[in-house]
């Protein structure tokens, strides 16, 4: 599995994204009046990953 | 006209001006977004490699959002559309695998049920807004600037999905119509690289790099995306370059809603400009002010 592949499953798994904004991206954000963020169902990501078995084989790396 | 808006991971992460550009841009032609709420990543390609499955999946639970919302979803970003688009395809041509999907689903009380269409941005553009109405409200064109285009994999292919070529020119014609003139270069249906990114970096940049050449030897004053990743590579990917090889391009990198929304007579602000990693001084001359 390529490193890059399973770092983007990593943080599907952990954040229910695979590229997520940096503290200064968040504050840059709000100085510019975007939204933090917007909403993600993390908790649903792992449920979903968890039932596939995508979450164990990425445990396993 | 009215869409659930997917802005997936990357735009809003590294790419805020794209994100400020659409806002304002969409409106103007009538166009309400609805923005989709407690979504997931779209699962792109790498996650598509590693398991199918959750690939169909997660990006199912998001086409059950907009399902929910009773509306057709745009995306901005090629591989959100890509993943969202193949998955709507295949689910609704086989019965046997939404079924396999919505038992994954059931278990965070999602159903999907094939009742929504996925577009891109480019798309509602092109065949729902059309050209005249985009070349109408053109205000400050971009008379003469030369464009290399990247539409970018995910927008064209597989062609047994996308509309494939259509979607090159639909790019070419929306951007001809901000007044600006599209140039043709060898290899122009290349991946930027982008993908190798994380597999094998020194190889991405020297594909980003051909790229480039081909695009400045065929006159490019600047290059137009809609991709995100596309973007990524190109404007950021100049400095690699310029640092690896010692040769310079200095060919700006716009989003086409940037651009767009310039030639409507609407100024990028300061930290816009400067979010770009190549500078974008070179064709900004007279549009530092609104009007």
């Amino acid at each position: 599995m390529p490193d890059g592949f399973a770092a983007q499953a990593k943080n599907l798994i952990e954040t229910g994204r695979v590229v997520t904004p940096t503290a200064s991206m968040v504050s840059k954000r709000v100085e510019i009046g975007l939204p933090k963020e917007h909403s993600t169902a993390t908790e649903d990501v792992q449920k979903i990953l968890k039932k596939t078995g995508l979450s164990k084989i990425i445990a396993s790396k | 006209m009215k869409y659930a808006l997917f802005w997936g991971c990357l735009i809003p992460a590294r790419e805020p001006s794209y994100e400020v550009s659409v806002e304002k841009v969409m409106p103007a032609f009538g166009v309400e977004l609805i923005k989709m709420e407690e979504t997931n990543c779209c699962a792109p390609f790498g996650i598509q490699s590693l398991d199918y499955t959750s690939w169909l999946a997660l990006a199912a639970r998001n086409l059950c959002i907009g399902e929910e919302m009773g509306l057709d979803i745009m995306t901005l970003c090629n591989d959100c559309y890509e993943s969202l688009l193949m998955v709507n395809t295949i689910l609704k041509a086989h019965p046997e695998i939404r079924n396999q999907v919505n038992e994954i689903l059931a278990e965070v009380g999602k159903e999907y049920k094939g009742k929504v269409e996925v577009k891109h941005m480019i798309d509602v553009l092109y065949d729902d807004i059309g050209l005249k109405k985009v070349k109408d409200a053109v205000k400050k064109p971009f008379t003469g600037l030369k464009v290399a285009t990247q539409p970018g994999c995910h927008l064209t292919k597989p062609k047994r999905i996308h509309f494939g070529a259509r979607e090159f020119d639909a790019l070419d014609e929306l951007v001809k119509v901000t007044g600006a003139e599209t140039i043709s270069y060898e290899r122009r249906e290349m991946c930027c690289g982008g993908p190798l990114r994380g597999i094998n970096d020194e190889l991405a940049r020297d594909v980003a790099r051909i790229k480039l050449v081909n695009m400045k030897n065929a006159g490019a004053e600047c290059i137009v995306t809609v991709c995100p990743f596309c973007f990524v590579e190109f404007d950021l990917g100049q400095l690699e370059i310029r640092r690896h090889f010692k040769e310079e391009y200095n060919l700006p990198v716009l989003h086409f809603a940037e651009l767009l929304r310039m030639a409507m007579g609407m100024k990028l602000d300061d930290w816009e400009i400067k979010s770009h990693r190549t500078p974008l001084e070179p064709i900004l001359k007279g549009r530092l002010k609104e009007g």
